[in-house]
This record gives C-alpha cells, structure tokens and sequence, in this order.
C-alpha cells in the first residue's frame, strides 16, 4: 500500500493541478469590491451554490473516516452519518432563508442588526476563527499523510503545495473561486465514489443483498455486523454526538457564509435541497464502500487499512484495480490520492475565507474602524489574514502530525452546536434576547465544550476519564441556551428589542435584503 | 461603506424615511405569514426531532430491535436507515415547495405593506 512517485501519480497530478489552474484562469476576476469577494457578488446560482455547500461539507473524514467506520461497524458506521444529513433540515427550517435576507458576508452582520454591535462581532468572529483553524488543521494532517502513504510526496512539500494552492484561489479570486473549486472537489468526490460504489456492486452481481450478507460472513461479529450496537453503544453518548451533529451543522460559520453567495430566499432554499441530494447519494455510496470492504478485503488487507480503517477506502480501489504490483491498482491509488488531494484543498479554501471575513469584515472593519473603512482596505486585511491562517495551519499540521488530534473535529461540531447556533436561532427568534445575552452564550458554549472535550476520553485515551462523555453536546448545548437565558435577563436591551419586529419581519420576507451585483 | 448593514434598514420610501417594522408586524398579513409558516414548521420540526433521537435511542439500547431478517442480508434497521435518508430528502423538499408556493406569495404582500408603513419618524437602528 505504501505508495512511490511512480509515473501514474504524476501524470494524475499534474492533470489535476491543470485542472485547477484551468479553472482559476477562466474565472471572472471582478475582486476589487468587496461585495464580490466575500460574496462572489451574491450572484451564484441556488443550484451552484448547492452543489458548493456539499463541497464545502464533505471532507477528507467523509472519504476515509466514513468508509472506515462503516467497514469497521457495519451499521453503526452508517447511522454516524446519518446525523449529518438530518443538520441540514435545522439549517434549512431555521437557519438558511433568513440568515440571507439579514446579513451581508458573516453571521454577525444578522445579529448586529438588533445586537450591540462590539461584543457581538468580537465573540462570534473569535469563535469562527477557532473553528476555522481546528478544522483546518484535522485536514491538513489527513490530507498530508495520505497524500504521503499513497504518493510517497514528502509530507511538508504536500502542506506547502496545498497552503499555495489554497491562497491562489483565494487571494487571486475571492469567494468565486472559493464556489468554483468547491464545486470542482464535488463533482470530482460524487464521481469517485459512485464508480467505487458500482464497482463493487459489480463483484456481486450487482444484487446489494448478496454484498451485505458476504460482508455479515466476513466479520467477526456476523449477522450483528448488519444491526446497531457495534460502535454506538452508550446510549446518552450517542445522543450527545446527535445533537452536535443536527444542530451543530446550523453552526459551522464557513457553511452558513455560503448562503449570502445567493440572490436571495429561493436561492438559498434551492441551495439546501440540491446540497443534501448530493451529501445525501455519497454518503450512500460511503455505505456501499464501506461494506464493500467488509465484504471484498482479506484480514490481512484490513489490517492495513488502520485501527481505525481510515485507509479502507485507497485500500479497496488498489485491490478492484488489480492489486498493488498492477499497474491498474497505481492508477487507482493515484486517481483517489488527487481526489483526496482536491477535497482538502477545496475545504481549506473555504475555511480561509470564513476565517478573513471574520478577522477583516468583523473585527477590523466593525469593531477596530467602527465600519470606516475603504473596501481597498478591508480586502488588504482579508488578504493578508488568509497567508496568516495558511501559514499558521502549515505549522501546526507539522507541530501535531504525531498527536491524536481526532477530538478537534468533534470539538468543531459541539462549539458550532452550543454557541452559534442558540446565538443564531435566539436572535432571529425571540425578542426578548440581548447583547449580554449573546455574549455570555458564546463564552459558555464554547467555554463548557472546550472543558469537557479537555477531560473526555478521546484525549486520554488509555487513562480513566473525569468524564466518560466523548462528546459534550448534551451538556454544553442546554448550557449554551441557558446562558443567553440568564444574560438577556440580567441585561435586558431595550433598542434590541424594539429591533426584533424589523429583523423578524425582514428575515421572512426578504424586505431591503442585499441586493446581488 | 459600512459594516453595518444600516444603509438598507431603509430599503423603501424617501430618503431620511423610516420603517414602521413594529407596525407591519402586527398587520393581519404579517400575522397570516407567520402562521403558516408556524403550521408547517412546528409539526415538521417535531418528526425529524422525535424521528431521528428515536432512531439513535432504540437503535443504541435496544439493538436487537431491528435485527429482523429480511432478505438475504437484509434486516429492519437497514430499511429504517435507507427509509430516514429518503424521508429527510422528501422533508426538504417539501419545505421548499411549501416556501415556494405559500409562504413567497404571502410574503410578497407584507412587502407591498412597506410604503404604507413609512414615516418621517426614526426607527431605532445600530
């Protein structure tokens, strides 16, 4: 499995890389407004920004960890990613539609039209940054080390090239690029998996049933391999991974960003619908690889997948290719280590962006220029913010290659859970809300997800947890929701209040939404 | 430009005019919108909620529940699972026609309120 520079690496990844500076040649470079670079001028299509969001949501743990999972526990596997899936209704019943009558570029600019806005503006961008950066750094690694156990890249030069090919697009331009790159990686994403997918349908005679009851033969556990109980077995932790994962989507300030690329309300529904069709059929592709594995690999080709099966997947494509000495198993190991390698590009790209709207727009704009600024001005900082974040992401993905950084992803989803999403929903729906309120929830969610991530099992693993909940969402969410409780009634905010029937009548109809350039 | 947004929390009207939002707000089409959307959302919202924790609840403690064999590899929890991708497929794009063909229209006639409900007074704004 271990991977060398062989010719058809190298033919895969230059076509690839040509690919990409193909399509960042044609774009349009209109990204001296700033509308246009944080929004890609509200102009993308409902359809194009849908398939964009799948993009921006479908990450290098979709393509290994999922795979993994389902190859390891069978059905437990693919109830983990069911949760996702389910977080796109929250986004779209509550979230998408009037989060883009409301806002411009970032979230707080819907909160600050009823909430101070210095507080609000410096909570909720600090919280996008943190998300932003533990993400980016889960990928990195990910990408990183595959890139090397399928290439034989050597790891930094596969961080570097991914940081440049991150800031090209986003420096070069905006959010347009960011859209078209990500809808690149999807494309690229749903077709590697559905091949996968029919190819091992194809082994059993395409029947799904004889490929479930050869996997149920194949492992340990049996026919329980088909049935839960393998992986999810505490009841009241899988309850809390739910929770982050359904609400925790309504919070991921990278994906909600997405929504202001739109014309408007239709657009942004038309986004939600054509986004959870595409997560939706490769997760069930994801399923049928997973199991496929289970089915198809020898004990001794599982065992090289991993302890967690997260090299299950380019273990399965090297072995339907013809095996690891075939010139067809290269090829396919090469053209699942350019996707992989397109997938985490795609992504970081758009946690860059979140990240300088949030430090340039938020911060420096709002709250340090009090909303005088040039927009030459606001692009300078949101540019020079993006080489920090890659920079600052390269060296960590070095410093924390060895650790075991698996709770950062977890973390991500409970934080987004616990303190944007109350903030979210509690401002665009109760009138009462203030900007106490607001802060305090921020700082809570965040502060209760963070401690309780500190002393969970996934960061101690061998030793015996102060808590034995791997994921806080339960506890950290009534937490978060409380706090915006208690603030807004220890600080009630009378303009904030007055200002509910203008955001409330504004986010259901779209009156004076931004306009698209 | 400003970060605020708060050159178009005057989206209608004469310059130096002002919204009347609090007024829209307790029109009775302001009202009919909100209660539509509150008759599709509150029931929608209570069946993927029940649905998908009751899914996660039995399918973690009672995991024999679904055991049942079907056909071949089949069993009950595979089919639930295939029938949860469906239905929450199904719900968004139910939402989405409903927003479309309902809530829009009505929508459409709280902004024609909007030059009715401007004033020369000041709104609060931040």
């Amino acid at each position: 499995m271990t991977g060398h520079a062989n010719v058809f690496t190298i033919l895969v990844f230059i076509a690839l890389l040509a690919l990409t500076v193909y399509v960042l040649v044609r774009l349009p470079r209109h990204t001296t407004s700033t509308s246009h670079f944080w929004a890609a001028g509200h102009s993308v299509r409902g359809s194009q920004n849908g398939v964009a969001i799948s993009g921006d949501f479908l990450g290098a743990a979709t393509l290994l960890g999922s795979v993994g999972l389902i190859m390891l526990f069978g059905f437990d596997g693919a109830l983990y990613s069911l949760g996702w899936l389910v977080g796109f209704i929250t986004v779209l019943f509550f979230v998408a539609e009037r989060l883009r009558n409301t806002g411009r570029f970032t979230i707080s600019d819907a909160l600050a039209l009823r909430l101070r806005d210095g507080p609000v503006r410096c909570a909720v961008a600090a919280n996008t940054v943190l998300i932003a950066i533990s993400l980016l750094v889960t990928q990195l690694i990910a990408g990183g080390v595959l890139m090397r156990t399928l290439t034989g890249l050597n790891y930094p030069i596969a961080l570097a090239i991914t940081a440049i090919g991150l800031l090209a697009y986003v420096l070069f331009s905006g959010m347009i690029g960011v859209t078209w790159l990500q809808i690149l990686k999807a494309l690229i994403l749903l077709t590697m998996t559905a091949v996968i997918a029919v190819w091992v349908l194809s082994k059993f005679g395409m029947d799904p049933g004889r490929l479930l009851a050869r996997a149920a033969e194949n492992s340990p556990q049996g026919e329980r391999f088909l049935q839960p109980g393998l992986y999810l077995t505490h009841t009241v932790d899988t309850v809390s991974l739910g929770m982050a994962l359904v609400l925790g989507v309504a919070g991921l300030p990278h994906l909600l960003m997405r929504f202001f690329t739109v014309p408007d309300q239709v657009a942004a529904r038309r986004s939600v619908a054509w986004a959870v069709t595409l997560i939706g059929l490769v997760y069930l592709f994801t399923i049928i690889v997973g199991v496929g594995a289970r089915a198809f690999l020898t004990p001794d080709e599982m065992r090289a997948a991993g302890a967690g099966g997260n090299l299950a997947a380019p273990v399965l494509v090297e072995k339907l290719g013809g095996g690891p000495d075939s010139w067809g198993g290269q090829l396919m190991l090469a053209v699942f280590g350019a996707a992989a390698f397109a997938t985490v590009l795609a992504l970081v790209a758009g946690l860059a962006i979140s990240a300088s709207s949030a430090v340039s727009h938020d911060i420096f704009v709002g709250v340090i220029r009090r909303g005088n600024a040039t927009e030459r001005e606001e692009l300078f900082v949101g540019r020079l913010t993006s080489i920090g974040f890659a920079i600052i992401g390269v060296v960590l993905a070095l410093v924390l290659k060895d650790k075991n950084i698996v709770f950062l992803a977890g973390l991500v989803y409970a934080i987004a859970a616990s303190t944007n999403f109350p903030v979210l929903v509690l401002a665009l729906f109760w009138r009462r809300f203030s900007t106490l309120g607001a802060v305090l929830g921020v700082i809570t969610g965040t502060g209760s997800a963070i401690a309780l991530i500190v002393v969970s099992p996934g960061v101690w693993p061998g030793h015996h947890p102060l808590v034995s909940l791997t994921n806080p969402a339960i506890v950290s969410v009534p937490l978060g929701f409380l706090a915006c409780w208690l603030g807004s009634v220890l600080g009630p905010d009378k303009t904030a209040s007055e200002l509910f029937a203008q955001v409330s009548v504004r986010s259901s109809t779209g009156i004076g939404a931004e306009e698209p350039t | 430009m400003s970060a605020k947004g708060d050159h178009i929390s005057e989206p209608a009207g004469p310059p130096g005019s002002a919204v009347d939002w609090q007024g829209i707000e307790r029109t009775p089409e302001y009202g009919e919108l909100r209660r539509m959307r509150r008759s599709f959302l509150a029931p929608a919202t209570i069946v993927y909620l029940a649905g998908y924790f009751g899914f996660l609840v039995l399918a973690a403690s009672r995991p024999g529940f679904f055991g049942a064999r079907l056909h071949r590899g089949l069993n009950t929890g595979l089919l639930v699972m295939v029938g949860a991708y469906v239905l929450v497929w199904l719900l968004i794009v139910a939402y989405v026609r409903v927003a479309n063909r309902r809530f829009d229209p009505q929508a459409a006639k709280v902004r024609g309120l909007v030059r009715e409900h401007t004033s020369r007074g000041r709104e609060p704004t931040r």
